[in-house]
């Protein structure tokens, strides 16, 4: 007995790992859960990418090109992130976005 | 194709884990959700025949972002516990999200198949190298990769320094 999926059930995996990423960056009060939330919905982006060059084209090379290149630029993503979150809460003593109003007027 | 025990058995526990990582208060619980999410989308690059894949996402997003996320919350949190949106706020979200994914399955599951209909090639390491650094390849962007990391490095650094003295 071999059991398989077909790739739409995966696309639907990866889209509900999106979804929930978005749900945290619109409830998350703290910079940094938001930011886990990013890397949440960049990992579903890169299931996409993995499953589209597994199942639908001919040769899934392309498809780690996208990946990893993709996996470069979250990493530059996340490490200016918190930087700017510890400089942040060194000017401010605060990590969380809603206490960030200054330019609020 | 893919295995369906294996991709039930990471699916529960990427959705799980990911749900645990936007809704545990503990903002140190949440970094490690995010771990073990980052090892079972791992394993589905493995079982998706997607090795070298499966080992960058273990070293990148286990490794090293994991190890910075858990970094900044020892720094930054004093509190340890995430302040809760009121309610009404969490709701509008949880629909706002939850119509996104109906929209992206109804397009998904309308869409027609796009599997291709020639089996899959065997992939080799040897070919994803060789194609990464030949000039009529990927050499350009594995470059402005590297300038990208370099100027990513040399921003945090600037930013997280002490400029009271």
């Amino acid at each position: 007995m071999h059991l398989t999926v077909s790739y739409t059930a995966v696309i639907l995996l990866a889209a509900a790992l999106f979804v929930i990423g978005l749900y945290g960056v619109l409830v998350r009060k703290s910079a940094i859960g938001i930011l886990m939330s990013l890397e949440l919905m960049s990992m579903a982006v890169m299931i996409n990418l993995i499953t589209f060059g597994r199942f639908v084209h001919q040769s899934p090379l392309n498809s780690w090109f996208f990946t990893v290149f993709l996996m470069v630029i979250v990493a530059a993503e996340v490490g200016i992130g918190l930087a700017l979150v510890i400089a942040i809460y060194r000017n401010d003593r605060t990590s969380e976005v809603d206490d960030l109003d200054r330019l609020k007027g | 194709m893919l295995n369906a025990i294996a991709f039930v058995i990471l699916g529960c526990a990427i959705i799980l884990g990911a749900f645990s990582v936007v809704t545990v208060r503990n903002v140190m619980h949440a970094a490690y959700w995010l771990l073990e999410v980052a090892v079972a989308v791992a394993g589905l690059y493995y079982f998706m025949s997607a090795e070298y894949i499966a080992i960058m996402q273990l070293l990148i997003y286990v490794g090293a972002v994991g190890m910075l996320v858990i970094f900044t919350v020892m720094i930054t949190q004093r509190s340890q516990v995430d302040n809760e949106r009121p309610g009404v706020f969490s709701l509008f979200a949880f629909i706002a999200s939850g119509l996104l994914f109906a929209a992206i399955a109804y397009g998904v599951i309308k869409s027609p198949s796009l599997v291709a209909s020639a089996p899959q090639a065997p992939m080799s390491l040897l070919t994803f190298g060789q194609q990464l650094f030949s000039t009529n390849g990927w050499v350009l962007a594995f470059e402005i990769a590297s300038l990208l990391l370099t100027v990513a490095l040399v921003a945090a650094v600037w930013w997280t320094k002490d400029r009271d003295n």
